[in-house]
């Protein structure tokens, strides 16, 4: 809602709703916050009136900005660290500095090690590498080519990300007729999900990404949906059984596993008999339904943001599967993909002017719930963040049996009843989400998630993961990767050298790594 | 002569006129990208936009455009890339790298490449002569990103000569003898093409040259041959490659994309082609119309130097 200052050095948040995770949430944002300096931030406000014409007050202005923070001179520092240099596209550097209070509060003891930091642009992966070996810089984040001499160091250290990327398509009959490349098969089920199947996720992973781990679902493992005990999500049963649904495996009684978890860990996603059974039966509906001749040549537009080499690669390892998968049915021979290089490449899917995309979401790792409505099923026409275009949610009807009785609503409508919006028809009737217990939301989120899936319009490919190598120069406050604190970053850094000691190490010694 | 110049000038913007309205023109008929940021960067970019008038009809906005340059030197601000910052001044910031790396590669490969042609010409057919030549097609054939690794990995991270990247200013001036060192990698790399260039046509202009009738006349004088080929056959020769050493500068001024990129320059290599990839359409009127201005420019010294080195040569002058 708003903040409302109470004295000098006590703000109060003001909140739309009681948050039980606000006890924990809020001092965990509030490291970065959003304090300015007063008389400069004003300073360096402009004003425009209604036509854009600068005006000197801000009573007149119709718009208002501020460079403020664009440049040294207009940047104030209030944290441990001051920055004391910027060049655009080149350097930015920090120095301690010496008036933060936790430097005296006795509350910060043994933190804080470093004095100076020096952040540098460097475009080149081949020149970042090269800088890391020769000890000029002390942290470098690794590519696919370069885990083969790498991922057995004893300094690489691997950060999971809760970016989960897909392929996502583009399922809007009209649109996908306009584009005149017989690519509206994509708006059949069996076509989409052949190709989910046909993709083998941890071959991709480990050939196309650094660090990447095979992808199944919206939500990867870092996901967390009780913040106070820092259970995953992922790793929920409810959100195992999500997965297990939706790639068709069983288990129990008559399955094909005997447990839930067996199940899960031997989910692959891929499966290309069953890939090529499904194309089969996607010919025959196409032709049947008069969306396809059954003869023209099909050309699906992947759309990728640059044409470097491990896009082609990975676009070229699609283009195969998705043949493979069309062998044995009608669309053998006649179906491929070309890659289109488009910078503006999400910028043309909400106009639903491309067949497919790599499309990638991530972000409130502690905050699962709201995932869906924020990215998956606010807007079929590209007007909100949904990439989905034309996959209308608000269509798609979905069932939660609740203390023993069965609701149905739209899969758009329950995402906004978890997004904390009140929804009719369901808020009435079952109050807020958060009046539930967080096993209970789990359990909500993986039904809308494993729903959403079920239609195939988008297909989780990886999870993504950062593998980098820290210098010998460093010691990480913690060798585990520790959920929020991570490897303890700045304040638990700690220096095996100091500057001059390692200038004469590196100037005596090959670093090895 | 004096006439000569001024009607160029006068017609250099004439023409630079006509290619920026074009240009203005036809990048306004294409559909205006949204703003992708959020925050106050997309409303300082509305409030630009409102004011150079984006809804109004394509001539009241090159009025506007033209206004704005000519009575606050002001071409807009980044809306794709550099969001928000003014696009002159962030063309600046970044003009003096890309100059001062090229320049400074001109000035070193002009005399090695001089050099290596004056000496190939001289001893035509011998084997200096053919062991230049090759070394030269190699040097052309190869593109300087390669000479760019392989100068990084042997001589800046195998030997150590230099730094593996060009220094910031907070370590070093512009024009320091630090920055320099720094620059070195990066004026090799792009040296090598020049050099080779320079050496091939000064070997074949000068070759010519030397067969001409009145170096006969001259050494017949009692002239040495250093003295003949300085004071006759090379200025003859450089009718023809003086303009190539100033099309050679001005040709590098677009920088070099991959060179910068190896070497973390911040110049202006990438911004033209990330102008039109991402349609940042006011950073690519101020870099079009900078790049325009630099060709016609370089068109007339171009004209203007050959009355120099040859005054049988002199533009505008009567018969």
């Amino acid at each position: 809602m708003g903040l409302k200052k109470v004295d000098e050095y006590t703000i109060d948040l003001i909140l739309a709703a009681p948050m039980e995770e606000a006890a924990f949430y809020l001092p965990y944002n509030l490291t970065s916050p959003w304090l300015v300096y007063e008389p400069m931030y004003e300073e360096c406000k402009s004003f425009f009136d209604a036509d854009g014409k600068a005006v000197e007050t801000e009573e007149e202005a119709e718009t208002v900005t501020t460079d403020y923070c664009r440049s040294l001179d207009k940047t104030v520092s209030f944290g441990p660290y001051k920055m004391t240099y910027f060049e655009l596209d080149k350097q930015i550097s920090y120095e301690r500095n010496e008036n933060w209070y936790g430097y005296h509060d006795g509350k910060h003891l043994g933190m804080y090690q470093t004095d100076n930091i020096s952040i540098t642009v460097i475009p080149e992966h081949a020149t970042e590498l090269l800088s890391f070996l020769s000890g000029e810089i002390d942290g470098v984040s690794l590519q696919s080519e370069d885990m083969e001499k790498y991922a057995s160091s004893e300094y690489i250290y691997y950060t999971p990300q809760s970016y989960t990327t897909k392929v996502t398509f583009n399922t809007d009959y009209a649109k996908l007729l306009e584009h005149g490349t017989g690519s509206q098969v994509l708006v059949i089920d069996e076509f989409r999900q052949a190709f989910a199947y046909a993709i083998d996720r941890q071959h991709f992973a480990t050939a196309f990404t650094a660090a990447g781990t095979a992808g199944f679902g919206l939500l990867n493992n870092n996901y967390v949906y009780n913040p106070f005990t820092g259970e995953s999500y992922r790793g929920s049963e409810a959100g195992k059984k999500a997965m297990v649904d939706v790639y068709g495996l069983t288990y129990g009684e008559g399955g094909d596993y005997a447990t839930l978890d067996e199940a899960y860990d031997a989910l692959t996603g891929y499966d290309m008999a069953k890939a090529q059974e499904l194309m089969a039966v996607a010919y025959d509906k196409a032709v049947e339904a008069g969306i396809y001749d059954g003869e023209s040549a099909i050309s699906i537009d992947f759309r990728v943001y640059q044409s470097d080499t491990i896009y082609v690669q990975m676009f070229t390892y699609f283009d195969e599967q998705l043949q493979e998968a069309c062998k044995g049915s009608g669309f053998e021979g006649k179906v491929s993909m070309t890659m289109t290089v488009d910078p503006d490449y999400y910028e043309t899917m909400y106009s639903g002017n491309a067949d497919a995309i790599f499309s990638t979401w991530g972000g409130a790792a502690l905050e699962p719930f709201t995932v869906l409505a924020g990215c998956y099923t606010d807007a079929s026409d590209g007007s909100g963040n949904q990439m989905e275009y034309g996959y209308d949610t608000s269509k798609i009807q979905l069932t939660f049996t609740v203390d023993g009785e069965d609701m149905t609503a739209s899969l758009q409508d329950w995402s906004k009843w978890a997004n904390l919006e009140e929804v009719a028809g369901i808020t009435d009737k079952l109050g807020a989400f958060t009046d539930y217990s967080y096993e209970t939301r789990c359990a909500f989120t993986a039904g809308m998630e494993e729903c959403f899936l079920h239609w195939y319009t988008t297909t989780p490919v990886y999870y993504r993961n950062v593998a980098a190598l820290h210098s010998q120069k460093i010691n990480l406050g913690s060798d585990n990767y520790v959920e929020l604190v991570e490897y303890g970053g700045l304040e638990y850094r700690t220096y095996n050298y100091d500057d001059e000691e390692w200038a004469a190490y590196i100037a005596n010694n090959e670093l090895t790594y | 002569m004096t006439k000569y110049v001024i009607k160029r000038i006068l017609l250099m913007f004439l023409t630079l006129f006509v290619i920026m309205t074009m240009c203005f023109v036809l990048i306004k008929l294409l559909p205006l990208p949204a703003i992708k940021q959020m925050g106050r960067d997309v409303n300082l970019v509305m409030a630009k936009r409102e004011q150079m008038g984006y809804n109004r009809p394509i001539m009241v906005q090159y009025y506007l455009f033209l206004k704005s340059i000519f009575t606050q030197w002001d071409w807009g601000v980044g809306e794709q890339m550099y969001t928000g910052l003014p696009v002159w001044q962030t063309l600046i910031q970044k003009l003096p790298y890309t100059v001062l790396v090229n320049l400074y590669s001109i000035l070193i490969s002009i005399p090695i490449g001089l050099a290596l042609g004056i000496f190939a010409a001289l001893k035509k057919n011998k084997w200096q002569d053919h062991l230049i030549s090759t070394m030269v097609v190699v040097f052309i054939s190869v593109p300087s990103y390669v000479y760019a690794f392989v100068v990084q990995y042997l001589l800046c991270f195998k030997l150590g000569w230099f730094p593996l990247t060009l220094e910031s200013l907070d370590n070093a001036r512009l024009f320091s003898w630090r920055m320099f060192v720094s620059m070195m990698p990066a004026i090799l790399s792009l040296g090598f093409g020049v050099v080779a260039g320079l050496a091939r046509y000064t070997r074949a202009e000068l070759s010519e040259v030397l067969t001409g009738d009145y170096m006969l006349l001259a050494r017949t004088k009692g002239l040495t041959r250093a003295q003949a080929v300085s004071r006759h056959a090379l200025r003859n020769a450089m009718v023809v490659i003086l303009p190539m050493i100033i099309g050679e500068f001005i040709g590098i001024l677009g920088g070099s994309l991959i060179i910068e990129n190896i070497f973390m320059i911040p110049g202006i290599g990438s911004l033209y082609i990330s102008s039109i990839n991402v349609r940042d359409y006011n950073f690519f009127m101020a870099l079009t119309v900078f790049y325009t201005f630099i060709g016609l420019a370089s068109g007339i010294i171009i004209d203007i130097s050959y009355g120099f080195i040859d005054p049988r040569i002199r533009m505008g002058s009567k018969k």
